[in-house]
């Protein structure tokens, strides 16, 4: 009897093991990004059908380059005419206020006018007058964005408010909320390579892409649910006189950061503050990067140009490092 | 050491213990049967698994603002082929052959599409922002569409 027991359960096993999944996933273009959502499951389409529908309507409401967002209608408020936020935004605002608190202004969401003078957003290929530097520096100050009683708020004039160092984060959190409702086992949401993943019953494998070369990993990282989220100057970033200038900005200095480290990865399961602090501990530079990230207890893996990775102790036995990359813990 | 028959003195010194006759209970032979069975099914699963990983189809599948304009089995690839794709800023080049793909040319500012270099693995990927065109290695249907090493995405 017990070996009739045996091939049931190991048949049944078999039969499992071929069941189709239904898997579902889509690609757009948004958040100035390009984004994958996709979830696996019986409910996968609907999951994604309504992530997607979300992002359009969250970046409608976050993104500056939109006209009437809320964030637009912030840029354009004064003390005089305060402007109304909608619960979340005022939520996130508040935390990305106490965000540049905490890292002393290294993070600062009043970024705006000094990407525009280094032209990220277009024409990327020159540096700017050091007087439009500095004139986009006296913008660039996280209290002059003041949050009022009654969800109001208003910005100092001339500053910019630009979210994009921490709304692919929010907005990545929010969809994954939002498609865990659904009857789904496994849902990877990759904004732009910022990536937020959840598996039923399993740990999901990030690789981290190596700054030094296209197509290999430094690192495979098993969390079982959460964000993945790297920051460095290998990617977008552009070259005058032999001198590499990335995409992240120094809010001291005005001038694109020249970091010690080639990249920064944060793990966590706060994807808002995975998506700050990785573009913040990279622009800090490794002793700072070090101390924050404890501080903060947030976990990380700096990678460093002799092919180390200063791992936090805490993720020991969740990081492989990959061929050519040698782990050292710190914490 | 012989001795004269040639025969070995370790024979000839063979001791005589006492005969224990094993004998199967028919409940070990189901046991031993069903580990059996078990190792075979794993063993055809295990194989099963392999050979589907190694012969897991490449495609090559350029797309331009969510549209799929372009894809084929990259074995089909015996002599490489520049691919020339319109695009809004001007004229895209993509290089296919059987081993890799990568973005030749792009009237991107930012060249960012062509700096992400060779493409060879399924999940490998080139992105042009400003002209909304992807370049991607994809598996065929049905087959896992998952990187090396199985990881479930890249953060980069």
């Amino acid at each position: 009897m017990s070996i009739l027991y045996v091939l049931f359960f190991l048949g049944n096993c078999l039969t499992a093991c071929q069941k189709k999944i239904p898997s579902q996933s889509l690609q757009i273009f948004a958040l100035d990004t390009f984004i994958t959502l996709s979830a696996d499951g019986n409910e996968a389409e609907e999951a994604v059908k309504a992530a997607s529908s979300s992002l359009t309507a969250l970046e409608k409401r976050l993104s500056r380059h939109i006209e009437g967002s809320e964030i637009d209608n912030l840029n354009h408020s004064s003390f005089g005419s305060p402007v109304t936020l909608s619960d979340d935004v005022y939520a996130l605002l508040s935390k990305t206020l106490d965000m540049a608190s905490k890292t002393d202004g290294i993070f600062d969401p009043t970024v705006g006018a000094l990407m525009d003078v280094w032209g990220w957003n277009k024409d990327p290929d020159r540096i700017p007058q050091q007087d439009r530097i500095d004139e986009a520096l006296s913008t660039l100050d996280y209290s002059r964005i003041h949050l009022l009683d009654d969800h109001q708020a208003y910005v100092d004039e001339g500053t910019i408010v630009d979210l994009g160092g921490v709304a692919k984060g929010y907005i990545a959190d929010a969809l994954m909320q939002q498609m865990k409702k659904y009857d789904v086992v496994r849902i990877i949401l990759d904004l732009g390579g910022n990536i937020c993943g959840w598996a039923k019953d399993r740990a999901i494998k990030v690789g981290v892409r190596s700054p030094k070369e296209e197509s290999a990993m430094i690192a495979i990282v098993s969390v079982q649910e959460g964000s993945v989220i790297t920051s460095g100057a290998y990617e977008r970033y552009f070259e005058v006189d032999g001198k590499r200038y990335g995409h992240i900005m120094d809010t001291r200095t005005g001038y694109p950061v020249e970091s010690d480290m080639l990249s920064v990865t944060v793990i966590t399961e706060d994807g808002t503050l995975g998506d700050i602090l990785s573009t913040t501990l990279f622009a800090c530079g490794k002793e700072e990067a070090m101390e924050l990230s404890e501080q903060l207890g947030v976990h990380c893996i700096l990678c460093m140009q002799d092919g180390t990775l200063l791992v936090s102790e805490e993720l020991k036995g969740s990081v492989d490092a990959q061929q050519g990359w040698t782990i050292q813990y710190f914490g | 050491m012989r001795n004269k028959d040639g025969q070995s003195n370790i024979s000839a010194k063979k001791r005589h213990y006492p005969e224990r006759r094993f004998k199967f209970a028919s409940g070990d032979v189901l046991i031993l049967l069903a580990v059996v069975i078990a190792s075979a099914i794993m063993l055809v699963g295990v194989l099963f698994y392999e050979q589907s990983v190694k012969s897991k189809t490449r495609y090559v599948q350029i797309s331009m603002d969510g549209q799929v304009l372009f894809k084929r089995d990259l074995s089909e690839f015996e002599e490489p082929m520049e691919y020339q794709l319109t695009v809004p800023e001007g004229m895209m080049v993509i290089y296919i052959s059987s081993e890799e793909v990568y973005v030749k040319e792009s009237p991107c500012e930012d060249k960012i599409c062509v700096k992400e270099g060779a493409l060879t693995h399924v999940g490998d990927g080139a992105v042009c922002l400003p002209n909304r065109v992807v370049v991607q290695i994809v598996a065929g249907e049905g087959e896992s569409q998952k990187g090396p090493q199985d990881v479930d995405a890249v953060a980069r």
